[in-house]
C-alpha cells in the first residue's frame, strides 16, 4: 500500500512467506526491479516478492537502506559531485560487515539482488564468491562448494583438454 | 545408517547452493574471474563443463602460464646487467628468460587450438592476446585468424609485451602473413587494439569503426600509419598512444579527405602530429603531445581537450619559457584553424605553468564549456588569469576552474585588476574547485559576478581534485567539506552583488 509518512512516500513489500514490510520508495527504489514496478504504476497495492523468503527480503532491505543516496543536501549538479571519500570508506566497511553470512544465505543474497536487479548487492555477493574460491585448488573449491566431481575420467579427460589452458 | 547418509546427502545438496543456481548467475561470476581460473571450472563438475564456452570476452595472456621461476630469473638478470663482473650470468639469465616464454608462447597455441577445435558454436566478442614481443609464433597469425573469423570476434586486442632484452630491442610485431581474417567482409571486428604490434593491412574491413595503436617504435615508417587510415574510410575513432614514426617531415601528418574519423587521440610527449584534413573530426584529445591544426583541416570539431606538461628544471628557465611560448601557439593556432569548438578543456600540468594568452583574445569564438584544471595559485591577476579566458570566450556559458593545493598565496599582494571587465551576456556558471578563499581567488569571482550579466550559479569548493577517465582524458571531481559561518559571510561579502540573482554553492 503506497501511504504516505513524515512527507515520504511508503511502499509495501510482500514476501511469499507472508511477511510485509513498508519501505520508503527511494529505498525500494534502489532495486531497478521494483523501480520500474512503480514506474509502469503496478505499485499500487502492495508488491509481492516471489522467491525471496522473509529473512532474505530484510536483509537486502537493511542494505537498500544503508545504501540509498542522501538527497537534499546538495544543489550542485550530479556530474561534479561525488559522495565524499569518507562515506565512501563507511560504506564500504559496512558492507564486509554485512556480508560476513553463511554461504546459503549469501547464495540467496545472490539470487534475491539479481531477480531484484540490484546492482552493488550483486556486485558484492559475487565478488565475495570470488574471493573465497580464487587461489584455491580445484579440490578445494569442490570441497567449498560442496560439489561432487561426476566426471568419468575419459569425460574429465576431454574436458581438460578442452579447457587446458587453465591447467598449464 | 541410510539414514544418516541421507541428512548427509541432503546437507551436501542445501550447501551446493552455488551449482544449483542459474546459468547466467553462474556466468556472472565467471566473467568476474580472469578467463584462465573461469575455464579451470568447467573441470568441477558436469554443472559447470558447458559454462565457460559461453563466455564471450576471452583474454589471454602468454604470462599466465609461467612460473614464478621465470620471474625470479628476470629479476636476477635485471641485477646481473646493474654489475660488470655478472655479465656474463646476464646472457645466460637470458636464454633461460627466452626458453621460458618460447614454452608460454607454445602452451598458449597448443591452448587457443584446443578451444578453436572444441567450441564450434562460440561466440567471442571480445579477444585479447598478449604476446612475448620476439617470441612470436608464425602460427599466432594464423590462430588469430581462424579465431576472428570462427569466433565472430568483435574487440580484438593484440599486445606484444615487451621481453626485457639487452641487446637490440625487436622491431614492433607484424602480422606474418599479413592478414587478421580469412574474409574481412564477412568479419565482425569493429575494434583493434594493437599495442607494439603492426596494423596489418585493413582493406576490407567494414564493421571496423575503431583502432587504437600504441607503443610503435620510432623506426616505423609514416606510410603505415597513412596507410592504416586510407584503408578503413569508416573509421571513426582512432587513438595513437606513444607512437614512433620515420618521416621527414619531422610531423606525422593526417591527410585523409575521405576518411570519417570523428575522434582522434594523440598522447605522448615524443608525438608531433599534424593535421592536414581531417574533415569529419569532432573530437580531439591531446595529451602531452604537440599537435598542429592546419585551418579547414577539421571544420566540424566540437570537443577539444588538451594536457600540458611542462617540467621546469633548475637552470633551465630559457627551455622552459620556450615550451609556455610553444604551447601558446599551439592553443592560438587551434583557436584559429578549430573555430567551431564549443566544449574545451585544458589541463595544464608543471609548476608555474600557465598560457599567456595575447590580448586582446577574442579567439574562443564559439566555445561554450571550458574546464582549466591544474591552475597554478599563483596567476597574475593583471597578464594571465583564468579571468581573461572569460573575455576571449564570448559565448561562454560555463566554467570550471580547478586550482591544486597547496596554495601559498604570495607575501606580495596582487595588483589590483587595471580595469573592470567587459560585458558578458552569456555566462550562467562558475564552479571554482580547490578554493582558498584567498585575494586571486576572491578576484576571479568577483570579475564573473561583475562582468557577466547572465551569471546565476557560483559554486566554490574547497576540496576537488581531477581525475584520469577512460583513455580520452579527465574530469573533476568535487569533495564536500565544511565552512564556519564566519568564513561562508567573508566570502559571501566580498562576491556578491546585492543587485544579481546568483545561487551560490558553497561546497
Amino acid at each position: 500500500m503506497a501511504t504516505r509518512e513524515a512527507g515520504k512516500k511508503m511502499i509495501m513489500l510482500k514476501s511469499p512467506d507472508g511477511m510485509e514490510f513498508e519501505v520508503e520508495e527511494a529505498v525500494a527504489m534502489e532495486s531497478q526491479t521494483i523501480r520500474k514496478m512503480i514506474e509502469d504504476d503496478c505499485a499500487d497495492t502492495a508488491i509481492l516478492i516471489p522467491n525471496i523468503n522473509s529473512k532474505i527480503l530484510s536483509r537486502v532491505i537493511e542494505y537498500c537502506n544503508k545504501h540509498v543516496p542522501t538527497t537534499g543536501a546538495t544543489g550542485a549538479a550530479a556530474s561534479d559531485t561525488v559522495a565524499p571519500a569518507a562515506l565512501a570508506e563507511d560504506l564500504k566497511i559496512w558492507d564486509a560487515e554485512f556480508i560476513k553470512v553463511n554461504r546459503a544465505t549469501r547464495f540467496d543474497l545472490i539470487q534475491a539482488a539479481s531477480y531484484l536487479n540490484i546492482k552493488g548487492l550483486l556486485d558484492l555477493t559475487s565478488q565475495t564468491t570470488i574471493d573465497t574460491i580464487s587461489d584455491n585448488s580445484l579440490e578445494e573449491i569442490r570441497s567449498f562448494l560442496s560439489t561432487k566431481n561426476d566426471y568419468l575420467p575419459e569425460e574429465e579427460q576431454t574436458i581438460r583438454r578442452e579447457n587446458q589452458w587453465a591447467f598449464q | 545408517m541410510a539414514r544418516k547418509d541421507l541428512l548427509r546427502r541432503r546437507r551436501a545438496c542445501d550447501n551446493d547452493r552455488l551449482s544449483a543456481l542459474p546459468d547466467d548467475l553462474l556466468l556472472l561470476i565467471l566473467r568476474r574471474l580472469d578467463s584462465r581460473t573461469a575455464h579451470g571450472a568447467a573441470v568441477l563438475s558436469k554443472r559447470w563443463a558447458h559454462l565457460p564456452r559461453e563466455l564471450t570476452a576471452l583474454d589471454l595472456k602468454a604470462t599466465d602460464t609461467l612460473p614464478q621461476r621465470y620471474r625470479r630469473c628476470l629479476l636476477r638478470r635485471r641485477e646481473a646487467t646493474r654489475s660488470l663482473p655478472l655479465a656474463q650470468n646476464a646472457r645466460k639469465l637470458e636464454d633461460i628468460a627466452g626458453r621460458y616464454q618460447r614454452r608460454a608462447m607454445r602452451s598458449m597455441v597448443a591452448s587457443v587450438r584446443s578451444l578453436l577445435a572444441s567450441g564450434l558454436h562460440r561466440r567471442v566478442n571480445r579477444l585479447s592476446l598478449e604476446i612475448f614481443e620476439d617470441n612470436t609464433l608464425a602460427c599466432i597469425n594464423s590462430l588469430i585468424v581462424d579465431a576472428v573469423d570462427s569466433w565472430g570476434v568483435q574487440d580484438l586486442v593484440v599486445v606484444a609485451t615487451p621481453t626485457e632484452r639487452t641487446v637490440n630491442t625487436p622491431p614492433a610485431y607484424d602480422f606474418p602473413h599479413g592478414r587478421t581474417s580469412r574474409k574481412p567482409g564477412e568479419s565482425r571486428l569493429q575494434s583493434l587494439k594493437l599495442a607494439k604490434c603492426l596494423p596489418p593491412p585493413l582493406e576490407g574491413f567494414t564493421a571496423l569503426t575503431t583502432l587504437v595503436v600504441q607503443d610503435l617504435p620510432r623506426s616505423t615508417p609514416a606510410a603505415v600509419y597513412r596507410r592504416a587510415i586510407a584503408a578503413c574510410p569508416q573509421l571513426q575513432i582512432l587513438h595513437l598512444i606513444r607512437c614512433g614514426y620515420k618521416s621527414k617531415a619531422f610531423a606525422l601528418i593526417l591527410n585523409a579527405p575521405m576518411s570519417g574519423i570523428r575522434e582522434l587521440l594523440v598522447d605522448g610527449p615524443l608525438m608531433l602530429v599534424e593535421i592536414r584534413s581531417l574533415p569529419k573530426l569532432q573530437s580531439l584529445t591531446v595529451l602531452h603531445a604537440t599537435l598542429l591544426l592546419s585551418s579547414a583541416a577539421s571544420p566540424c570539431i566540437e570537443h577539444a581537450s588538451f594536457v600540458f606538461s611542462v617540467d621546469q628544471r633548475e637552470g633551465s628557465s630559457f627551455r622552459y619559457n620556450t615550451e609556455l611560448e610553444t604551447n601558446s601557439a599551439i592553443l592560438m593556432r587551434f583557436f584559429q584553424a578549430a573555430v567551431g569548438t564549443t566544449d574545451l578543456a585544458l589541463r595544464i600540468a608543471g609548476p608555474g605553468m600557465w598560457i599567456a594568452l595575447k590580448n586582446p583574445v577574442c579567439q574562443m569564438a564559439n566555445v561554450r564549456r571550458l574546464l582549466i584544471a591544474d591552475v597554478p595559485s599563483s596567476w597574475d591577476v593583471s597578464g594571465s588569469g583564468p579571468h581573461l579566458l572569460i573575455d576571449a570566450a564570448p559565448f561562454l556559458e560555463s566554467i570550471h576552474v580547478h586550482v591544486p593545493k597547496p596554495e601559498e598565496e604570495p607575501c606580495r599582494k596582487p595588483p589590483r585588476p587595471p580595469s573592470t571587465a567587459r560585458r558578458h551576456r552569456h555566462l550562467k556558471e562558475l564552479v571554482v574547485i580547490g578554493f582558498q578563499g584567498t585575494e586571486r581567488h576572491l578576484h576571479l569571482v568577483r570579475y564573473a559576478v561583475e562582468a557577466s550579466t547572465a551569471l546565476s550559479r557560483v559554486a566554490l569548493f574547497k576540496h576537488g581534485h581531477v581525475k584520469e577517465k577512460g583513455p580520452c582524458g579527465w574530469e573533476m571531481v568535487t569533495l564536500r567539506s565544511k565552512w564556519s559561518d564566519e568564513e561562508k559571510r567573508a566570502v559571501l561579502d566580498r562576491v556578491c552583488c546585492p543587485t544579481a540573482q546568483i545561487e551560490v554553492v558553497l561546497g
